[in-house]
């Protein structure tokens, strides 16, 4: 049994697309280009702590202000200040 | 039917890896394209993944669908997220990508393509990527517990204790020379240095953008902000022109080196996230796209290897760093090949983003692959170049000489034909003043970058434009990596201090967040300015320190890692982990005692020591490069010390649990049904 992906968030689901696109038909590669690109942008959402700004908010149930950030700049650099960066 | 077409596209793959490693290793008298390198080595990551991961996950860790990791188990929305595996590959390699792949690849070069690209290739596939996939699955196993815990756990608390001070010595030498390369980068270059200088306004708007403008918008501002570096980068060009502004960014080696320390101590110890955070991003975004630019260009490109497979430089006289092809290429180049750093990243936040066990052996094995893939593009973009302009921009001027002329015939003589007119040629090209002596790995890098993405885009041209945008993309995130692991061990040291004295461990104290700070910047700052004060060009005496502390934590990874397989009662498969542990313990201890007791100055500290204290004039300078070398020695001393500890005791452990004396119990955390698969199911 195949672990269906999740896409466009860490908590949403989408339609299982990774490796099965081999032998399909070209239009099928073409459909998935959206799932690859959703997979994308959730990448750089995460990277760029944008994902876990979106989970901030949610987890303490609030909307995004100018006093909300400065709330998870400072819970997030926390976090952030003890991971070493690579060589 | 399926599983012919397997066999058969398995089958095809290893002809044209085969062919592909003939081509690179066995052609002689003619230049080949870089192509020929590109295609060993996706040929051969294709194998080792599909053949030995595949084996190794199977057969030797049993990865278990059903078992529930600590991101579902301890879910917590902050650190604890179970994510989507291609994002946690990309933030997985996003956080192994650093400069060690890039420029020991360089460095390594001076050897000749080959032995470079054989050892990055073979030594990711056996060593690196094993090693980065069995820490994460173990830590996965133990709810996402670190390398220094797992030691301590598994082998003892002999075994934790030196795994501490092995990360923290990696870390002050680690530190040490990735600021000895921005120094070398951007000593006299007021190009370089007002680009870098402009990412401080420019990361301070980013910073108030999201905090006031667009609050957690960061791609956005991200993107901005690259496109303020391009423009820095345009009118650096107008500052190094102008006579009147050109002064005040031209900066010599010391003084860079002290504005870098103070940096780092101001990073560390003041807060200045508004700085420093948005800065982190537009390091990241330009990383990504740098080495992305980089992929496409080699591609588009095609270029061919000036640089033959094999120098005169294998027999250890090297003037890049003096020492014999074994073990010195293989301490040279970590990163792209095996990097004990990788262990760090995890065993920190990587496994605690794993949804399924499962996905430990892409993510771990996986992003290890497309690392070392990073290594093979700088090892491209080196020997793109002539040889003797490699080796002219590389050598130190205590080797080569101060005057064009006669570095140009040194090189020249060494069988690498240059003229001080081509250097000259070469660096108003670029819009430098001078690319002799630039020891550190970087510009060469990023000449052979300009070269690749200028011939793609932009023609001569753009050039200058090209070589400094990888000289502000190499000393950007190197900027980062400085200021990142300057604060890394103070919270380290300030953990360890805690125990003896508690108010030294409270992270929010401000006397002991200074103390600490001092600390570990004066630990670096010291190497760094010896390396910069160095006639030899520090790189020759610091970066095979580097290769050693980090091949030596590597060691202690697999050591955590071979005693854990023994305790799982996994004895026949062994091997995947002794091997390289083995050939890691072969090469450091080798590398570490040649740099000790090696008769040849060039080579040993000791050596060197002797040489200055019997030929020099007795004065304050010689005997501080005396002091030096004697303490380089007993660095390189205390970490082999160290890492015997940890050999010994796990070996100890080894023979207990095999001879049935200790029970083999692994520490992991107890099993839990994942609700994933009843999800999917469902």
């Amino acid at each position: 049994m195949r672990t269906q992906e999740k896409a466009s968030s860490a908590q949403g689901q989408q339609p299982r697309w990774c490796g099965e696109m081999a032998g399909k038909p070209y239009s099928s590669i073409l459909a998935g280009l959206p799932q690859v690109a959703a997979v994308l942008v959730s990448l750089l959402k995460e990277i760029f702590d944008e994902s876990a700004y979106d989970r901030f908010l949610e987890r303490n149930q609030i909307s995004s202000s100018t006093m909300a950030y400065a709330a998870f700049r400072e819970e997030n650099d926390q976090l952030k200040a003890q991971r070493p960066k690579c060589c | 039917m399926k599983t012919a077409l397997r066999i058969v596209l398995g089958g095809t793959v290893a002809i044209l890896a085969a062919l592909a490693l003939g081509k690179i290793a066995l052609d002689r008298g003619e230049q080949i394209n870089a192509m020929w390198m590109v295609l060993a080595a996706f040929c051969v990551y294709f194998l080792g993944y599909r053949l030995y991961s595949k084996f190794i996950a199977a057969k030797l860790l049993v990865l278990d669908a059903q078992r529930a990791t600590p991101a579902e188990r301890l879910d917590n929305g902050r650190d604890f997220v179970p994510t989507n595996k291609w994002v946690v590959f990309g933030h997985h390699f996003a956080a192994i990508a650093g400069p060690g792949p890039l420029v020991g690849p360089v460095l390594a070069a001076q050897f000749g393509y080959l032995p470079g690209t054989i050892w990055i290739l073979l030594g990711a596939i056996f060593g690196g990527c094993v090693q980065d996939f069995l820490i994460l699955l173990f830590s996965v196993r133990r709810d996402g517990k670190s390398l220094t815990e797992m030691a301590r756990e598994e082998v003892g608390r002999l075994g934790g204790f030196v795994a501490y001070l092995a990360i923290i010595s990696i870390i002050v030498i680690l530190l040490a020379v990735c600021a000895l390369i921005v120094v070398n980068a951007l000593k006299a270059s007021p190009w370089g240095v007002f680009t870098i200088a402009m990412t401080v306004p420019i990361a301070l708007f980013m910073g108030f953008y999201l905090r006031h403008l667009r609050p957690g918008k960061v791609l956005e501002s991200s993107a901005i902000g690259f496109v303020l570096v391009l423009l820095a980068i345009w009118v650096g060009r107008w500052v190094s022109h102008n006579p009147l502004v050109s002064p005040w960014f031209s900066w010599s080696g010391p003084v860079l080196a002290m504005v870098i320390i103070v940096y780092g101590f101001a990073a560390s110890a003041l807060p200045v996230w508004l700085l420093l955070a948005p800065r982190d991003y537009l390091s990241t975004f330009v990383k990504l796209g740098t080495i992305g630019m980089l992929a496409l260009g080699i591609v588009a490109l095609r270029p061919t290897l000036h640089m033959p497979p094999l120098t005169r430089f294998v027999d250890g006289s090297g003037p890049i760093f003096a020492g014999k092809i074994f073990p010195f290429a293989f301490i040279t180049i970590a990163c792209g090949a095996i990097s004990g750093f990788h262990s760090l990243i995890s065993s920190g936040t990587t496994p605690k983003m794993i949804r399924r066990e499962p996905e430990t052996r892409m993510v771990g094995y996986g992003a290890m692959m497309a690392e070392s893939m990073v290594a093979v593009m700088a090892m491209i973009a080196a020997c793109v170049l002539q040889p003797g302009i490699y080796f002219a921009i590389n050598s130190p001027a205590g080797i080569v000489g101060k005057a064009p002329e006669a570095a140009a015939a040194t090189v020249t003589n060494w069988g690498f034909p240059v003229t001080a007119e081509g250097m000259r040629t070469l660096a108003q090209s670029v819009g430098e003043e001078t690319l002799y002596n630039r020891t550190g790995g970087a510009p060469a890098f990023a000449v052979g970058m300009a070269h690749i993405f200028s011939s793609s885009l932009g023609g001569q041209t753009l050039m200058a434009i090209w070589y400094h945008f990888a000289i502000m993309f190499e000393a950007l995130f190197i900027l980062t990596v400085l200021d990142a692991g300057t604060r890394v061990g103070r919270f380290m040291i300030q953990d360890a201090l805690g125990h003896v004295w508690k108010p030294i461990g409270r992270t929010s104290w401000y006397p002991s967040i200074l103390a600490t700070s001092a600390l570990i910047v004066a630990a670096w700052g010291y190497f760094l300015w010896q390396g910069v004060k160095d006639p030899l060009g520090g790189i020759n005496s610091l970066w095979p320190l580097f290769g050693i502390a980090n091949q030596l934590l590597a060691t202690v990874a697999l050591c955590v890692a071979t005693t854990i397989v023994i305790k799982m009662g996994k004895r026949r498969f062994v091997a995947v982990t002794l091997v390289p542990l083995l050939w890691l313990v072969a090469v450091t201890f080798t590398a570490s005692w040649h740099k000790i007791f090696d008769a040849n100055p060039r080579v040993g500290f000791l050596a060197h020591a002797r040489q200055l204290g019997s030929s020099a004039v007795p004065s304050l300078e010689v005997s501080r490069m005396i002091l030096n070398d004697r303490l380089d020695a007993v660095v390189t001393g205390l970490l082999i010390f160290l890492v015997t500890l940890i050999l010994a005791e796990s070996v100890l452990l080894w023979s207990r649990v095999l001879s049935g004396r200790q029970a083999a119990a692994v520490k992991e955390s107890p099993f839990v049904m994942t609700r994933f698969a009843a999800e999917e199911q469902g």
